[in-house]
């Protein structure tokens, strides 16, 4: 089933110079990506029962871990096509861009999502690799997509920064090339260097894991790599920012948990995990008092997602049970909240045109559906009960404790409580702090509530019942410990 | 033979690293790619293999044919002849490229892989040209030289195979291209292509 939403993407990249109609793209991309969460639904079964489903000569292998990424590209992914059809059409209507830009928008967009099913598919770690640095060329024009000079700025920073990490997570892999005893091509895939770990020379591995954790972990936005990741996010068209921060950053996370994976057996590098840790706390502290003083609620959005990559990277650094199952399921949380926001926060812009904080007052006349979406975004993203992200971030710091590292704990506690303060003094005074701006309800409230709607269904779908998604999450603990 | 080869290579590095003109700075770039074109033959030669032959192609074709040809027109396009104002001047350049060999023949020297010590020494001045030049133009340079360190690295491990090879040197090709496409539009809102002014977004 794969194999035709690949094919149909190809279709679409090679037909997008023909095609007359924006309208028409869309669709095409909609449908694809349709195709291709039908397909991830389809091995749900397999999955359940732990199966490793192998592909093309080995070539893709999907097992638990890399089956919730392809799960997440496939929703994530036809959410934002959803919501780019009002958003391109609303751009051409206010005539920001034309035809030309919203067809190389569509044209850089799919080639996004199939360079992220090459990270999230494939089992040989150097096409990983590529399939990385070929979601940084496609973005990167994305992100100046608006051609002002912030949007500019924002894209030579993730160019530069990002291209710079990407080659030092490159020098690691070869340094892993040279740790493995007369390596071949078919011996560089994960799945078969996790269970031949002997043939890992741990001196060289070492140092490869190190370049390849600082390397990737720039990608995956951890502090203090995560300079880029602001300006990008804010800057980016909101759909964008939605898929990257939702999606790319998990995928970047997904390719050092597997390096982990093979590092973890080998001898003398059983604590290869610690790096997950310091940088993760690194993370959390550094992003929650940026959200402190923000002034720009993108940026603030951006920022909270250093703060859950981090909370991620924690969970998988404690490296318990119930630490592991809750990066896992945060991870997946966070993919659907922080889509929510940037989505809502797309809309947010259209009306009021500023990504001032102070410059947005009384939302909750002027559009109060979409007001409605951002409250539950925010307690989604804060981990307020009965959402799932309470019960992942709980359960990490239940496994703190019980672990012994009370200092842990309380600085954890302390961070989570400052982004909740964060979140809840910016966002509160936009909502209901009444300011200059007449109260009339916005004509724009009704247009692209159907992402919206679509994602905060799926996250009290997963909230709410836990059957289907923990069969799977329990299966990659046994992979992972 | 080989080692005639990686002293040129290092040679062009230390002189990319003080350089301050463009066309000194893009033949010696294309100069060092095509030394490295040369080891690749070289190697296919005595280890008897097409796999380096093929390497060599290409490299031959995107490093030192169409990328300096890209940034030929760029650059004639932008107006830029030389640059002003180094964070780091030619002479430190020189001096810290200096010290950069003393350190990695200090660290590595009883390993004999030139490659792997070549390779480190261009990744460094890569960093160093990032690092210390404002233009948006030397700063891709000096990414473009870190990859040519890992290039020297690849040929020095395992054989990757020649599909992934192509697909590398394709996305750096593809990488000057969206570079050189930024660049143009940061030269068209900003007017400049000095990275000084590329300050607005902070906090």
């Amino acid at each position: 089933m794969i194999i035709y939403y690949l094919i149909s993407a190809a279709a679409i990249l090679l037909l997008i110079p023909f095609i007359k109609k924006i309208n028409w793209i869309s669709y095409m991309t909609s449908l694809s990506l349709f195709i291709l969460l039908a397909a991830a639904l389809k091995l749900y079964p397999h999955m359940k029962n732990n199966v490793v489903y192998s592909l093309m000569d080995g070539m893709i292998v999907i097992d638990s871990l890399n089956y919730i990424q392809l799960v997440l590209i496939s929703t994530v992914s036809l959410i934002v096509s959803l919501y780019s059809y009002g958003y391109i059409n609303h751009e051409i209507e206010e005539k920001k861009i034309d035809a030309l830009y919203a067809k190389i928008y569509y044209f850089l967009f799919n080639l996004f999502i199939l360079s992220m099913l090459l990270v999230a598919l494939s089992a040989n770690i150097l096409v990983m690799w590529m399939g990385l640095e070929a979601t940084t060329l496609s973005t990167a024009f994305l992100i100046g997509f608006n051609r002002h000079k912030l949007s500019l700025e924002a894209a030579w920073k993730y160019i530069i920064i990002c291209s710079v990490g990407i080659a030092l997570g490159l020098i690691g892999i070869i340094f892993f090339l040279f740790s493995i005893e007369n390596a071949s091509y078919g011996m560089i895939n994960w799945n078969y260097l996790a269970i031949n770990p002997d043939i890992i020379n741990p001196d060289i591995a070492k140092y490869a894991f190190a370049f390849v954790f600082i390397g990737i972990a720039t990608k995956a936005g951890l502090a203090p790599m995560h300079t880029w990741l602001p300006d990008a996010h804010s800057e980016s068209p909101s759909p964008i920012s939605a898929m990257m921060s939702g999606v790319l950053l998990n995928l970047a996370l997904y390719y050092i948990i597997r390096f982990h994976m093979i590092i973890k057996n080998v001898t003398g590098l059983e604590n290869s995990r610690q790096l997950f840790l310091i940088f993760g706390f690194i993370s959390l502290f550094v992003s929650s008092f940026s959200i402190l003083k923000q002034k720009n609620y993108k940026r603030l959005l951006a920022f909270s997602s250093v703060e859950n990559m981090g909370i991620v990277a924690i969970g998988i650094g404690i490296g318990s049970n119930l630490a592991i199952y809750g990066a896992i399921l945060h991870s997946i949380i966070h993919a659907f909240g922080k889509t929510l926001l940037f989505l809502v926060s797309g809309n947010i812009l259209n009306v009021y045109g500023t990504k001032r904080i102070e410059k947005v007052r009384n939302l909750i006349k002027v559009m109060p559906i979409n007001t409605l979406m951002l409250i539950l975004g925010v307690l989604v993203i804060t981990g307020v009960p009965p959402f799932a992200s309470f019960i992942s971030e709980y359960s990490i710091l239940i496994s703190m404790i019980t672990g012994g590292n009370y200092i842990l704990a309380g600085t954890y506690l302390l961070c989570l409580l400052i982004v909740f303060a964060g979140f809840i003094n910016a966002f509160i005074r936009m909502v209901f702090e009444s300011g200059d701006i007449p109260a009339e309800r916005s004509a724009m409230d009704k247009m692209n509530l159907l992402p919206l709607i679509a994602t905060i269904t799926i996250i009290f779908y997963i909230s709410l019942s836990q059957n289907q998604i923990n069969p799977i999450i329990i299966n990659i603990l046994n992979l992972i410990n | 033979m080989a080692q005639l080869f990686l002293s040129i290579i290092i040679i062009t590095g230390i002189l990319i690293s003080g350089t301050s003109r463009m066309k000194i700075l893009i033949s010696s770039f294309a100069f060092q790619s095509f030394a490295i074109a040369l080891l690749c033959i070289n190697l296919g030669f005595s280890y008897q293999e097409n796999h380096y032959y093929i390497l060599a192609l290409i490299t031959l074709i995107i490093k030192v044919i169409a990328i300096p040809f890209i940034i030929n027109k760029y650059i004639k396009m932008l107006k830029v002849n030389r640059e002003l104002n180094l964070i780091i001047n030619g002479y430190y350049s020189f001096i810290l490229s200096s010290v950069y060999i003393i350190i990695i023949s200090s660290l590595f020297g009883r390993s004999s892989n030139l490659y792997f010590q070549t390779g480190i020494f261009l990744v460094l001045i890569g960093a160093t040209v990032m690092i210390g030049r404002k233009k948006a133009i030397t700063q891709m340079f000096g990414f473009l030289i870190i990859e040519n360190g890992i290039i020297l690295f690849e040929i020095s491990a395992v054989q990757i195979p020649l599909i992934l090879e192509a697909g590398m040197a394709l996305e750096v090709l593809i990488l000057a291209l969206i570079m050189g496409v930024i660049i143009f539009h940061i030269n068209k809102t900003f007017d400049t292509i000095n990275t000084d002014f590329l300050t607005e977004l902070k906090e």
